[in-house]
């Protein structure tokens, strides 16, 4: 016996009409492969679509390749993901329970004493009895767990499924996706297979009184995240569980999805330019006809705006040579010239006195005007004379004159010398 | 600025509404095209013109004009502002006529870009007044339409550019361009003054030079000035003597002169004597003259008449004036018996005809003429009543004559009635006619015998007449002849009788020459009266000259007199001259010498003076190179203090702004990211989402780290990107710059593309911004509970409606 384990498919987070023909590939590959693999039944624990009601493009290919499964005699048993719930609004996830596509699997009761109590629900071919909960938004779910009432899963018998979308502190995980962690104790021990949602890398590791704890992972991306790892080689695509009694073996099935170039630039203590040129020099030496191109800019640049690293006009270049899309990140990228920590002042006023003070103890001069408070004053005063602009219809050839006057008056240079 | 009423006249879809806009946050809800939009455009319209609206979508459409009145306070000052839209035949165009703001209740009536530039002014915002052009900061930070929303997304050059106006930031690359300006002119003015100062040490060697000089001189003039001292003391001994001398000379020429004088006056003494006995011979000799003209004169003696020459005059005069009388009488008779004569030969023997009885006989005539003419009319008449009544008869006879004949053709027919008749009846008939014609014809004889009568009579009568006209037009012409030749003969008598009269009078004491004798015994009258004149004349004449002679005889005594008196002085004088010597020879002798000595000190002085001037000469250019030197010193003084203001500048002004710059930049940025942020995550829940502020202060979107190109978020996305970014500019500007005196805060359909979820934050959104005024657009009833006061916007017919709900 074979159940197919998919996770996090994120149906509709692409917004480039190229990854979304990709996005639907995969997915609808995925579906077929179960079909032709034969499996008994498919779980999917959460984040199938991206939002809970995604728009009616992803619907129609979603509808219809579940009614292929549904038609090929497949049941597909689901909990809903931190994406596509709404503690509010109803779920496309719903729509198609209610269709008869997919099973919910949740069936929760709520005790006297406010614990949570879960009702396993048992696939006819193959009895196997499946149980789990949903994901809800950040942290909310892990209420949930402490008030689940593991006991009374834990005493059931035979072949026990649990459908969770969440993380697990104890799964050593390469980073991913940040949040609350629950600990592996919350879950109810003693099942056969727990299949997971939520971490987006495929992930299998078996510990005592949890074995098969696995992660799918996403089928092609559901964070921008997921492209960059793809692009560094991630592989991708669902696991495919083969079983009796007990499991008797966890395979990935790996699916392709597209070609990926990326370039990445290291701007510590760079200037913005020279960065920039590195850029330039990394797309030219790269083909991105028909890739998912990512660019990742980091490190604090000694001089130059962040905005100085011009991305939108190399996200052009590419475009023009036939990239799929571009990624972009370069919220690592900062400029200590531009840090906010060395602020001189709270407002103008303030940044004016405190700069012009700081730089003319330096100075040493005859004139003592020139000099000390004195000259931070006259400096102050001098910059609100010079940067007076020209007055609404004033000529260039009134308004210099007139400010140069004034600015010779106030440093008290004659003007009539000449 | 806080909005307090509008008013909106024949602008869009509006006829004419008046809204006043209370405190808090107010909204306009309405359904999409019912004009809530219209509202804004109006606000903005009035504050700032047209911009890049088209006048012809603003005026109402075929309203003539159309205006919008804005009352808003800034600071606690009222304002009032109207603009006025005018359609003419080239376009719908802003009324310059009728716009105006009034400020403390005073109109000041301004051109619509003269009151974009007031407004910009009143609420301090630092932009450029195009009046083609919306203003920059007013669309960013007080209202952004709706279709301009999201483009805060897009328009990154222009953004940069109007944060950096309205945070005064700006500023500071403008002062950096003009302290370098500054510094240009500094350099060019140190350039100058440096050449000014340069000169110092040239002068001063100039100066030494001159002093030396002047010791030379000075030396010189000592020398001079004690020689021409020597000269003058010798000079002044000379001069003394030269005028001792020249006293007693003077002294002479005076006795010698008064000689002369004396000599002068015995000659003239003697003249005069002479010419004195010369008139005293002319004088006799006028004296025997006269006396001879006397003798002549007393032969003359007077006319033996009474009468003055006077009256003679008269008399004359009246003589002459008969005479000429008697001339005229005579010519008029001769006239008049010319024109006698020849009335006589053309009258004849009439002429002795009476008149009267020729009158009488006329009036005769005329009456007998005008009886025969009248009763020449009468036969006249009667005649022609017989010829008509011969003319009726004859008619009458001829008819009857044949009715006789018909009668007879017609046998015994009735010749009416055509109906047989008797015979007898017949011929009674015919017998009645025959015998009426028979009277008929006798009467007809009887007309014509006594016509003929009449006729003979009529002729007789007019032959008379004419017999008569003859002789009364003979009467008439003989009339005014014996008229004419009876007052010419008694005037011929009265002439004649006059002129006989006149020679009686001539004929009187005057003899037959009156005028003759009368002239001539003038004349010797005249002739003796002046002879007696003349000889009274002569009279006074000898009496005068036997005075003169009298007074000449004295004047000789006199002048003997004198003459020897004088000798006698002249002789006493020439003795006195004899004992002066002469000292002319030794005064020019000693003149001489003076003049020597004059010329050595002119000679002196000369060279004295020349000195003097060149040591003077030398002063003056010591004292010129002083004050130039001084001069240089103060140039040299300023270019100092300008070199050290340049330094200051370029060493310590310039690079300073920069740094400001960016610090200010920093701090601004800092402020704007911090509450943008904010303003976005109330507004996006996502958490896998975050978007800041980068230092061009475009709003970047970042996902899972990766940067959001702009055109994939979703419209909510947009909106709330927008949105956020305009509340932080908003929030900003009235917090961190003085520039923008706003609390007012102007949302254009703040939540289009928002989620039910995302309209809910709007109240958080509301409450969070603390503005004195909001004014919502919206079309979302949704947002009625999170407001203070509901203004509805409904179009019924076309024309849109505002009424206040709460």
């Amino acid at each position: 016996m074979k159940f197919a384990h998919l996770s996090d498919i994120h149906l509709g987070f692409q917004k480039h009409e190229a990854l979304q023909k990709i996005e639907q590939q995969v997915f609808e590959k995925a579906l077929d492969e179960c079909i032709s693999r034969k499996v008994d039944f498919i779980l999917i624990p959460g984040d199938m679509f991206h939002v809970n009601i995604p728009e009616m493009r992803v619907q129609k290919f979603a509808f219809s390749k579940f009614r292929q499964v549904y038609d090929a005699g497949i049941p597909v048993y689901v909990v809903y993901g931190s994406h596509d719930f709404s503690p509010v609004a109803n779920s496309v996830i719903d729509l198609l329970s209610e269709v008869g596509y997919i099973i919910k699997v949740t069936k929760a009761t709520s005790k006297e004493d406010g614990s949570i109590c879960l009702n396993f629900l048992v696939d006819a071919k193959t009895g196997a009895k499946i149980t789990g909960l949903s994901g809800l938004k950040v942290g909310k779910d892990r209420e949930w767990y402490e008030k689940l009432d593991r006991a009374s899963l834990e005493i059931e018998s035979g072949f026990k499924i649990f459908l969770f979308h969440g993380g697990i502190s104890d799964m050593k995980t390469e980073s991913g996706i940040d949040g609350d962690h629950m600990p592996l104790s919350l879950l109810p021990k003693g099942f056969a297979y727990y299949a997971g949602g939520h971490m987006h890398k495929f992930n299998h590791q078996e510990f005592t009184d949890y074995s098969h704890i696995v992660y799918a992972g996403t089928p092609f991306a559901g964070y921008y995240a997921d492209l960059e790892e793809n692009a560094k080689g991630q592989k991708r695509g669902f696991v495919l569980v083969d079983f009796d009694e007990k499991v008797n073996s966890v395979d990935f099935v790996k699916l392709e999805n597209t070609a990926y170039e990326i370039i990445e630039v290291n701007a510590e203590n760079r200037k913005a330019e020279s960065v920039n040129q590195e850029l330039i020099e990394k797309t030219k030496e790269i083909d991105p006809e028909n890739k998912v191109v990512i660019i990742k800019v980091a490190g604090e640049m000694t001089s130059g705006k962040t905005a100085d690293v011009d991305v939108s006009s190399i996200r052009e270049v590419l475009s023009d040579a036939g990239s799929l899309v571009v990624n972009i990140s370069k919220n690592q990228l900062k400029s200590r010239e531009y840090s906010i920590t060395n602020a001189k002042g709270s407002n103008k006023d303030e940044v004016e006195t405190n700069v012009f003070a700081e730089n003319i103890g330096q100075l040493r001069f005859e004139n003592k005007d020139l000099l000390g408070e004195q000259g931070v004053n006259l400096a102050k005063k001098l910059l609100r004379e010079l940067g007076q602009g020209q007055l609404t219809n004033e000529k260039k050839n009134e308004y210099i004159p007139r400010v140069l006057d004034n600015a010779l008056a106030i440093l008290g240079v004659d003007k009539d010398d000449s | 600025m806080i909005l307090n009423s509008i008013t909106i006249e024949n602008i869009r879809s509006y006829y004419h509404e008046e809204v006043i806009f209370p405190r808090g946050i107010s909204l306009f809800e309405g359904d999409i095209g019912s004009g809530k939009s219209t509202v804004l455009m109006a606000i903005e319209f009035a504050l700032f013109g047209l911009g890049s609206q088209k006048a012809e979508s603003l005026l109402a459409k075929k309203a003539e004009s159309g205006f919008v009145i804005l009352d808003f306070s800034v600071d606690g000052e009222k304002y009032e502002i109207k603009r006025t839209l005018k359609r003419k035949k080239s376009g719908v165009n802003q009324d310059p006529k009728n716009s105006w703001i009034r400020i403390d209740g005073e109109v000041l009536p301004l051109s619509p870009s003269e009151l974009k530039q007031k407004v910009l002014e009143i609420l301090g915002f630092n932009e450029p007044v195009d009046p083609k052009a919306e203003s920059k900061i007013f669309r960013y930070a007080i209202f952004t339409p709706q279709e301009a929303m999201k483009e805060v997304l897009s328009d990154s050059g222009k953004r940069l550019e109007t944060i950096r106006k309205a945070f005064g930031i700006e500023d500071y690359s403008i002062a950096k361009s003009n302290a370098l300006e500054v510094f240009q002119e500094l350099r060019a003015k140190g350039a100058v003054l440096q050449e000014r100062f340069s000169n110092i040490s040239e002068l001063e060697l100039e100066i030494e030079k001159a002093n030396k000089k002047i010791a030379e001189l000075d030396e010189n003039i000592v020398r001079v000035s004690k020689t021409i001292e020597k000269k003058n003391a010798e000079k002044k001994e000379i001069i003394l003597k030269i005028k001792e001398l020249q006293e007693k000379n003077n002294e002479r020429i005076r006795i010698e002169s008064k000689i002369d004088s004396l000599k002068e006056s015995i000659a003239s003494a003697k003249n005069q004597f002479s010419q004195i006995e010369d008139d005293l011979a002319e004088f006799e000799k006028e004296l025997i003259h006269n006396n001879q003209r006397m003798d002549k004169l007393v032969e003359i003696k007077r006319s033996e008449t009474e009468l003055t020459a006077i009256e003679i005059g008269v008399e004359i005069k009246k003589f002459q004036k008969i005479s000429d009388k008697l001339i005229g009488l005579k010519s008029e008779k001769n006239s008049i018996s010319g024109d006698i004569s020849k009335l006589k030969e053309s009258l004849g023997e009439k002429i002795n005809a009476d008149k009267n009885s020729l009158e009488s006989r006329l009036r005769e005539l005329e009456k007998e003429k005008e009886s025969l003419e009248s009763s020449l009319k009468e036969i006249t008449e009667k005649n022609n009543k017989i010829k008509s009544e011969q003319v009726e008869k004859k008619t009458l006879k001829s008819s009857l004559e044949k009715e006789i004949n018909e009668f007879t053709k017609l046998g015994n027919n009735c010749p009416t009635c055509k109906q047989e008749i008797t015979e007898d009846h017949h011929h009674t008939l015919v017998d009645e006619k025959q015998k009426m014609v028979e009277k008929l014809n006798q009467e007809i004889k009887e007309i014509t015998d006594s016509f003929f009568e009449s006729d003979s009579k009529t002729k007789e009568t007019k032959e008379k007449i004419e017999s008569y006209q003859t002789e009364i037009v003979q009467i008439q012409q003989i009339l005014p002849g014996i008229e004419e030749f009876a007052s010419k003969t008694s005037k011929l008598l009265e002439i004649e009788t006059e002129i006989k009269e006149i020679e009686c009078v001539k004929d009187s004491k005057f003899g037959a020459e009156p005028i003759e004798f009368l002239t001539n015994l003038k004349d010797e009258l005249m002739e003796f009266e002046n002879a007696a004149e003349q000889k009274k004349q002569i009279l006074e004449s000898r009496k005068n000259i036997e005075s003169k002679i009298s007074q000449k005889q004295s004047g000789l005594e006199r002048l003997e007199k004198e003459i020897s008196e004088k000798q006698r002085e002249l002789v006493n004088t020439e003795k006195l001259l004899e004992s002066f010597e002469d000292a002319g020879e030794l005064i020019s002798k000693l003149e001489l010498k003076q003049n020597g000595y004059i010329q050595e000190i002119n000679q002196m002085s000369g060279i004295l003076a020349t000195s003097k001037e060149r040591k003077n000469n030398e002063q003056t250019s010591i004292k010129t190179n002083e004050n130039k030197i001084s001069e240089s010193k103060k140039w040299q003084k300023k270019f100092n203090i300008i070199s050290e203001i340049k330094e200051w500048l370029e060493k310590f002004f310039i690079p300073t702004i920069s740094q400001i710059e960016k610090q200010v930049l920093l701090s601004i940025l800092h402020n704007f990211n911090e509450t943008y942020t904010r303003w976005y995550s109330i507004l996006v829940e996502d958490p896998t989402k975050e978007s800041r502020i980068d230092e061009n202060f475009t709003p970047i979107v970042n996902q899972d780290g990766f940067e959001q190109e702009v055109n994939y978020l979703s419209g909510g996305e947009k909106t709330s990107i927008a949105l956020a970014y305009r509340l932080t500019l908003n929030s900003l500007m009235r917090k961190e710059t003085e520039s923008m005196k706003s609390n007012l805060l102007i949302l254009d359909e703040p939540t289009d593309g928002f989620s039910k979820n995302q309209l809910g934050k709007i109240r958080e959104l509301l409450d969070e911004l603390k503005s004195q005024q909001i004014v919502l657009v919206s079309h979302e009833k949704e947002l009625e509970t999170y407001v203070d006061n509901i203004f509805h916007i409904s179009k019924q017919d076309g024309i849109s409606k505002i009424s206040r709900m709460n």
